[in-house]
């Protein structure tokens, strides 16, 4: 689309936030059909420099260079002004407004003509080789195809640049290679890519040029061909990696808890299995397998329509039937969405702590709150919370204590079964290794954990067994030897 | 749930710094009465009589009662206009069966009866129904005018035991009015079931985020229809207290403005009509702010629309401060 | 596999009745009402019922925009107010025409509606909590205009009232044009998109660049203008200016109507024609038609709580299909 390349130049770039420096000095230099990948660890200033271009926030000094033109972007209309669309994380909709309204919204002005909106929509989409009705309500698309409006918004604005971050991060694998398709077109055409993500593979994968971000500067870069891996994952710590060794096989005798024909309507469907004292088991599965209606129904927050779940109370019994009520109460469960449903963002470690202890800490018709701080203290420590003090609020402390200071909330209560929903998501390297250190210590001390994941990494460092889930249905169980990403891939197709 | 973390920080022995101590709403709540109080006592001789001061508890207790209702609602983001008509439409029907029967205990408690009633009903429509707690009081709030109207034909039901009212609304040694009194031990009872309950506790979480409630394990239907009932038993109580004050029930007792009075009462109080945020110690200060104002106003002969514009500024100023305190925190 | 798809087909129809619910309610209430009153669906009967639901249809309007924004305005209800006492007053006291007071009116609830809109965008106070300070400050203000006393309508708003086209008051061909041309707005202009895109989503909105301030303090003054007619013609239909009732507890009929045509409290959703109108014309005929078949003055209310009140059991069990249905995809 460009008659002649587009380029684009990041110099001396600086952006200082109250009592942070996000980027420090970046320059990066990158030309129309080149897919530059970013990577870093959390906070290494990623976002920050893709905010800086699209247009969210200006920076603190440095120039930026289109087209060797100096230009200044201040808001995000102006970066729509020099071509540079960004797709977020994310996904920027509008849920009940049409596909086209989507796509148009921010260049609307007087009048609208919805046929020429629905045109315009219809070009877009073309192009990137998508059949999306113009007219259908996004609430009506599946994600992979919300992905796709926002493109097409992108590209809508001039398409010279565009930035994507990290836009796979809820995506199936054909939904990912659909992605990549579409972005290796837009190369074709001349745009000028730059691609975050957390994943490794998918930046070799995909980019011809790959730059390392780390504290705020750029610490490597180079053609993606000739990088090695181990450089890049050693220049995004700054150290070594903590290795975690899940140690040889395990047997196990006693079981803890049994789940019998456990089904919900399509997700999860009849869904048995066993579950071991000391066992780490894996569920795993692609996007929209079940995975998390299956750990919803057997903690008992959503009713099940049939099946049962049957534990071991340690009463001398043996296995018995338990209700919702019972497992909600003796269960720990840590969820996927950390913000959405995991924790109480204005109160503080120790409230958060004590929040789904409450009735433990009974005092005749009372509360006992020197327990209940005294109890946070001691898991603080006992997890390694990095925190200025347990009153702190919960929303200042970083991803990786806030998923400590959950997984301690459940420990208090000394779960009979730990259900641990993507234990590592949106946590730095550091803690990601520590979490899962933790998850194997707890079940050598007898914890029975049920851990849902999607990086395969993590299953296999931390998981003594696996089950497979297929659209709500267990379609395989795997030992630990066996893990292996062809063998799970195999079992969810 | 601020006031916890406050309680709790002192228990640190770190000394609170002054600045901390004013971002504190009830604190600097208290800092008003006290100003104004001082201020009017010198400004207007009559304000200060004991017989004034109980008249201003009383007009306090009015507004209080069913604001301590109203403050547990709106942590949970919800909202109940229904309660001043709810409780001139319970006090109705409660008068209509203690004029029938001469009998003051069946009389109360058939008020509160019918305050709980449509508190429940209340709560079954947000909490089980799901549905919009603004809409819903709404549709409750026409339904108990209409009640209150159809049984009155628009006039009121007197001919009660005069013992209804020499209990009710006697005092205590000539002094101490009982609505007051009822108000103040109303008061204590629930502060101590929000800020030291596990239901109280239960009741943050939910407002906070309810799915997170729910994840811990907390029954946030119940909790939600729960509020409701409360809402409606503060009704019955106001609707008893002002019933035997009147000696008399009409529908003008409890018109549905007089639900503005009450949620300012709320947020004057440091509750947030976004939820999360409430304690009843400022509720009760709010309702008695509330009651000055227009005590003040009574006492000056001022224009009585001078109150509504006064009682405007009052809520716009209040919600700005809070508005700057929230920023204050954040940096 | 022949069940299943019985079972299917069950589905669909249970999903129709309950997504048409309270289309179907007001049909049966509708056909109670006729099949008992002749009168009902007569054009006099039509005619009058338009004109009593004029006032709150233009109410209503503005409050669609606010609510689809997912703010509320608890003010408009005192904007109407004061807006009725500068009108009355510009005309008895200082014998401006009346198309000149209208004016006047809508000035007044212009400004009205900038100061909530500043308020709200700019001290960015709750609009809950602004509205209603501005409903005491407001209703205050109508009353030292008026001097908490009664005003008459003066004579040339009765030969204005009085007035028909094609035996129509003109108070409906106003309301009227004013819901669709706000309803065209919503639809079909920039501003009435970014509207809705603001109240699906501000956060998205701010990021792909729209001015999310301007667009609802824009949306406040316009409730805040309509409001100020609004005010005007319930005093025409009244024939006075009643300081102490008129416009009070409008702001929450206009809530209830837009509510009844489908708009959300949470925002984003919503549309003036057919939603509001409908909304509006379907709580005007619980009324109207209990006054036809002759029922006690006392009774309205009830009927009327209760038929709100099924009507918003119906729009709660339609979301909780579409929830199901969301999770089930």
């Amino acid at each position: 689309m460009a008659e002649k390349t587009t380029t684009l130049e990041i110099r001396n770039i600086s952006k200082v936030f109250p009592g942070v420096r996000a980027l420090n000095q970046v320059n990066i230099q990158a030309k129309g059909g080149e897919i530059v990948g970013l990577i870093g660890v959390n906070g290494a200033g990623k976002s920050t420099l893709m905010n800086i271009l699209g247009g969210i926030h200006p920076q603190t000094e440095g120039e930026i260079l289109i087209d060797g033109q100096e230009v200044r972007i201040e808001s995000p209309k102006d970066a729509e002004k020099y071509g540079i669309g960004f797709i977020h994380q994310e996904p920027v909709m509008f849920q009940h407004m049409t596909v086209a309204e989507n796509i148009s919204i921010s260049r609307l002005h007087g009048k609208i003509n919805y046929r020429e909106l629905n045109e315009t929509a219809r070009k877009y989409l073309d192009r990137m080789g998508c059949d999306i009705n113009p007219r259908a309500k996004v609430r009506d698309l599946p994600i992979g195809e919300r992905q796709m409006v926002e493109i097409a918004r992108a590209l809508s604005s001039g398409g010279k640049i565009l930035l994507f971050d990290e836009p796979t991060a809820s995506f199936t694998d054909a939904e990912k290679n659909r992605l990549f398709e579409v972005i290796r077109e837009l190369k074709r055409k001349g745009s000028c890519i730059f691609f975050i993500s957390h994943f490794l593979d998918e930046v070799a994968e995909l980019t011809d040029r790959t730059i390392v971000l780390r504290d705020g500067r750029v610490v490597i870069e180079g053609n993606t061909a000739e990088i090695t891996r181990e450089q890049i994952l050693q220049n995004m710590i700054g150290g070594k990696v903590a290795e975690v060794t899940a140690g040889k096989e395990r047997s196990f005798d006693q079981v803890v808890m049994k789940v019998e024909g456990l089904t919900r309507g399509s997700k999860p469907d009849r869904v048995s299995f066993k579950l071991h004292r000391g066992e780490v088991l894996g569920i795993w599965g692609l996007m929209g397998s079940g995975r998390t209606e299956t750990l919803r129904a057997i903690y008992g927050l959503d009713k099940p329509d049939a099946g049962s779940i049957y534990l071991d109370l340690e009463d001398g019994r043996g296995l018995r039937r338990v209700t919702p009520k019972e497992t909600r109460e003796l269960f720990g469960y840590v969820t996927e969405a950390r913000h959405d449903d995991g924790c109480l963002l204005p109160w503080s470690v120790w409230e958060n702590m004590s929040a789904p202890n409450l009735p433990s800490y009974k005092k005749k018709l009372f509360l006992d709150y020197g327990r209940q701080r005294q109890d946070s203290e001691e898991y603080c420590k006992k997890l390694n919370v990095k925190t200025a003090s347990i009153y702190t609020r919960m929303e200042s402390l970083s991803g990786g204590n806030q998923q400590k200071v959950i997984m301690a909330k459940w420990l208090i209560r000394r779960p009979k079964v730990f259900l641990i929903d993507e234990p590592t998501r949106g946590v730095d390297v550091g803690a990601k290794a520590e979490i899962q250190k933790m998850i194997r210590k707890l079940a050598e001390e007898g914890t029975a954990c049920l851990v849902v994941s999607s990086e395969i990494e993590e299953i296999s460092a931390v998981c003594d067994r696996v089950i497979v889930l297929n659209r709500g249905r267990i379609s395989g169980e795997l030992k630990k030897s066996e893990i292996a990403k062809e063998a799970l891939m195999h079992l969810c197709v | 749930m601020s006031e916890k973390m406050r309680e709790a920080a002192g228990g640190e022995k770190n000394g609170r710094p002054l600045s901390e101590l004013l971002k504190n709403g009830n604190t600097i709540m208290m800092l008003l009465i006290i100003a104004a109080l001082l201020i009017l006592s010198i400004a207007i001789p009559r304000f200060m009589s004991v017989g004034n001061i109980f008249n201003l508890l009383v007009q306090a207790s009015v507004i209080g009662l069913p604001a301590i209702g109203l403050t547990f609602i709106i942590i949970t983001a919800g909202i109940d206009l229904s309660l001043p008509t709810n409780m001139a439409c319970s006090a109705i029907l409660g008068c209509l069966i203690m004029q029938k029967t001469q009998n003051v205990v069946l009389g109360v408690l058939s008020i509160l009866f019918f305050a709980v009633l449509f508190g429940c009903i209340n709560g079954f429509s947000v909490a089980v129904l799901k549905m919009v707690p603004m809409i819903v009081t709404l549709a409750i709030q026409t339904l108990n005018t209409g009640i209150s109207n159809f049984c009155t034909q628009g006039t009121s039901i007197g001919g009660l035991p005069e013992s209804f009212s020499r209990i009710f609304a006697g005092s205590i040694g000539g002094v101490v009015p009982v609505s007051v009194l009822v108000f103040l031990v109303v008061a204590v009872i629930m502060h101590q079931v929000l800020a030291k309950t596990i239901f109280g506790r239960q009741l943050f979480q939910t407002g906070i985020n309810e799915r997170a409630a729910r994840v811990n394990g907390i029954n946030t239907t119940k909790i939600l229809f729960c509020i409701y009932v409360i809402g409606g038993v503060m009704a019955g109580i106001n609707g008893v207290l002002t019933a035997a004050r009147l000696n008399s029930a009409g529908p003008t007792m409890g018109p549905a403005s007089a639900f503005n009075n009450i949620v300012c009462a709320c947020v004057l109080g440091g509750a947030s009509v976004w939820g999360g945020k409430g304690s009843i110690l400022g509720t009760v200060f709010g309702s008695i702010v509330m009651a000055i104002i227009t005590n003040v106003m009574n006492l000056l002969n001022v224009d009585f629309f001078a109150t509504y514009v006064v009682k405007g500024l009052v809520i716009i100023v209040v919600c700005y401060l809070d508005v700057l305190r929230n920023r204050v925190k954040e940096n | 596999m022949e069940t299943k798809q019985l079972n299917k087909k069950t589905v669909t129809i249970k999903n129709f009745l309950i997504k048409y619910a309270l289309f179907l309610l007001i049909i049966l209430l509708w056909c109670v009402y006729g099949a008992n009153s002749p009168y009902f669906f007569t054009a006099k009967n039509v005619r009058s019922l338009l004109m009593n639901a004029a006032p709150l249809l233009v109410y209503a309007t503005g409050m669609t925009y606010i609510l689809v924004l997912g703010e509320i305005d608890l003010s408009i209800g005192s904007v109407g107010a004061v807006a009725a006492a500068v009108w009355i007053i510009s005309m008895t006291e200082y014998q401006v025409s009346l198309p000149v007071a209208f004016l006047l009116a809508m000035g007044t609830g212009m400004i009205c509606g900038m100061i909530t809109g500043t308020l709200v965008v700019k001290l960015k106070i709750n609009a809950f909590m602004v509205s209603l300070g501005m409903q005491f400050l407001l209703r205050g203000i109508c009353y030292f205009l008026a001097n908490g006393e009664q005003i008459l309508t003066p004579e040339c708003v009765h030969r204005f009232a009085k007035f028909r086209i094609f035996r129509i008051s003109p108070l409906v061909y106003i309301s009227l044009l004013i819901a669709v041309v706000m309803a065209l707005i919503y639809r079909y202009t920039s501003y009435g998109r970014k509207v809705q895109a603001c109240g699906c989503n501000r956060k998205a909105a701010q990021t792909v660049g729209i001015n999310v301030g301007r667009t609802k303090w824009i949306a406040f003054v316009l409730s805040g203008t309509l409001a100020g007619i609004a005010g005007a013609f319930q005093c025409i239909n009244v024939g006075m200016l009643l300081p102490n009732s008129i416009g009070s507890g409008s702001e929450f009929l206009a809530i209830t109507a837009c509510v009844l045509g489908g708009t959300s409290l949470a925002g984003g959703v919503g549309s003036i024609v057919p939603g509001t109108l409908i909304g509006v014309i379907f709580y005007y005929s619980i009324e109207n038609g209990l006054g036809l078949l002759g029922a006690n003055v006392y009774l309205y209310p009830i009927v009327r709580g209760i038929v709100i009140y099924l009507a918003m059991v119906t729009d709660s069990l339609k979301r909780s299909v579409s929830v199901k249905g969301g999770t089930e995809e």
